[in-house]
């Protein structure tokens, strides 16, 4: 998916404060072109964590075959904006209530140990 | 010198049947188990991503006259029992002629008593009475609920664990069994392995976790598809196998029915990742050569493998790719099929289950098939996957079970002969 600047600056700014928050990054420091598994090192668990932290800060359920499409934060960012503007059916916005962390994130910017977004169980 | 180790009984409680005989008909059949979750009462399924399962349908509780123990324990554990009293059953042992101390039990559980686990925090939580709490919440809870009650039941005074290690749980409790009687440790054991958590917590654990298929809610029995280009994820199944075990002196003396030898068992750890396979499938290879060198076979000699293959994009795979590097090109002129296509994934029953098949294609030489295998995945696809039963007479015998928390297992089997 091409990143680009989404429209809505609100759901921009709850998800580099969501993900900032999970990633203990500043969350200006993140750009739309962030690779979440190449630029921020998640392997595939902790890039299903991630989405679940926005899930559960926009009150949604993504599906799996869109789960797929969430490569980069860009990516995530119109995939939300794109979910609260079709057809009237917009989210709620969740207030930012608390400044992120400034700490670094765990995770080194190496590549990861899996990819899949299914398990092996 | 270690002591020969035979199969001489088994037991299964599965979606697609309840003993071994309802089982096997309607595996070679590729009945699917896999049906849309109706477990979970009022719970409001359409917020699952996932609604689709391999339950058990038609198990009855013995009656509490003839069986003090079922009612004791949870669902799992009562599959156990079921399927442990028909391998004894079918092994012709004479319990009353053994010498208990002789007799051991070794259960593989995944997720164990978690239908009362989330019964009772229910409880608690809503009434916030904690005296609420059924006294007998612990025991059921306790992991070996399973092995405890197996030995209650039959009398067994010789090594008694449970192991878990997820979804290889009962691969190792019968490589662990094997090992007991090689050692000298037992004459027989109970090697089992249960789990019954089609539950609202913990399948919504698996649907969070994204380890479950999706697409195939309207279609149940397509959903669980392994080596299949359209595979999306595992299906959740439930159920129990029970083998009876035995040292080939001890089954010699009492003439017992021999459905193979089980010859090599290993076990490993990826230390990689607590949820993915190594990608290159190299720890699954190095987990297949150390079975194959302890059962003294050569990797020329398999002629059949019942697959892990759950129906994970990945682990699909990264199984084949590990089988293959071991292998070579007799991988491709040999019979692999995957169970868990028939019944989905029973966790702890899994490598239980794949052995009683294993067990039963070597004597028989007739392979279940691969249901769900109409397009094959260039990826992992063999000739020798088929969604077609076949007939090949078969020799040795790979059975394979990875685990979350890294963790790899294979048990080798042999014709008996």
């Amino acid at each position: 998916m091409k990143s680009s600047l989404p429209k809505s600056p609100e759901i921009r700014e709850q998800v580099c404060h969501t993900l900032g928050k999970y990633l203990r990054l500043d969350p200006s420091s993140l750009r739309p072109d962030d690779s979440l598994r190449d630029d921020l090192g998640l392997d595939s668990l902790q890039t299903i964590e991630l989405v679940y932290e926005v899930e559960s800060a926009f009150d949604i359920q993504i599906p799996d075959e869109d789960f797929g499409r969430l490569k980069t934060i860009g990516d995530v960012v119109i995939y939300l904006s794109e979910r609260s503007h079709p057809a009237g059916n917009s989210l709620s916005v969740p207030q930012v209530t608390s400044p992120a962390k400034h700490a670094s994130h765990p995770a080194k910017k190496t590549k990861s140990p899996g990819h899949s977004r299914k398990r092996q169980t | 010198m270690a002591s020969r180790v035979v199969i001489t009984g088994l037991g299964i409680v599965s979606p697609i049947g309840v003993g071994v005989s309802s089982f096997w008909k309607a595996a070679l059949k590729g009945q699917t188990g896999i049906t849309a979750i109706s477990s979970f009462g009022d719970f409001p399924m359409e917020s699952y991503r996932s609604r689709v399962a391999g339950q058990v349908f038609h198990f009855q509780l013995p009656d509490p006259s003839e069986d003090k123990f079922s009612s004791r324990v949870d669902r799992y554990a009562q599959f156990a029992l079921a399927a442990t009293r028909e391998a004894i059953q079918d092994s012709g042992l004479c319990l009353a002629k053994e010498r208990a101390e002789r007799i051991g039990v070794m259960a593989g559980v995944g997720m164990g008593g978690m239908m009362m686990g989330e019964r009772e925090l229910t409880t608690l939580y809503q009434s916030q009475k904690p005296h609420r709490v059924h006294p007998n919440f612990i025991p059921t809870i306790t992991l070996n609920s399973a092995s405890g009650i197996l030995a209650l039941a039959v009398g067994a005074k010789g090594p008694n664990l449970t192991i878990s290690t997820a979804c290889s749980s009962s691969i190792h409790s019968i490589g662990q069994a094997m090992q007991a009687i090689r050692l000298g440790q037992a004459d027989v054991m109970i090697a089992s392995g249960a789990d019954a958590s089609i539950t609202p917590l913990v399948f919504a654990g698996f649907c969070s976790l994204r380890a479950l298929s999706t697409k195939y809610n309207n279609h149940p029995d397509k959903a669980s598809r392994p080596f299949d280009r359209g595979r999306d994820g595992f299906v959740m199944g439930e159920g129990a196998g029970t083998l009876i075990v035995e040292s080939l002196r001890h089954a010699t003396r009492r003439k017992a029915r021999i459905y193979a030898e089980l010859v090599g068992y290993a076990a490993t750890s990826e230390a990689y990742h607590m949820v993915i396979p190594r990608e290159d499938g190299s720890d699954i290879a190095r987990t297949v050569s150390l079975a194959l060198k302890d059962a003294g076979v050569s990797p020329a000699q398999v002629d059949y493998v019942n697959a892990h293959a759950t129906s994970t994009v990945v682990g699909d795979d990264v199984e084949i790719k590990g089988l293959r590097a071991v292998l070579g090109k007799r991988l491709n002129t040999i019979v692999v099929n995957a169970t868990k296509s028939l019944i989905g994934h029973t966790l702890g029953a899994a490598g239980a289950i794949g052995t009683i098949v294993s067990a039963l294609s070597l004597q028989t030489g007739i392979l279940h098939p691969t249901v769900n295998y109409d397009d094959p995945d260039p990826h992992c696809a063999l000739p020798g996957i088929s969604n077609k039963v076949q007939k090949k007479s078969v020799r040795v015998g790979l059975v394979n079970a990875f685990g979350f928390g890294s963790n790899n297992a294979v048990l080798v089997l042999k014709k008996f002969s």
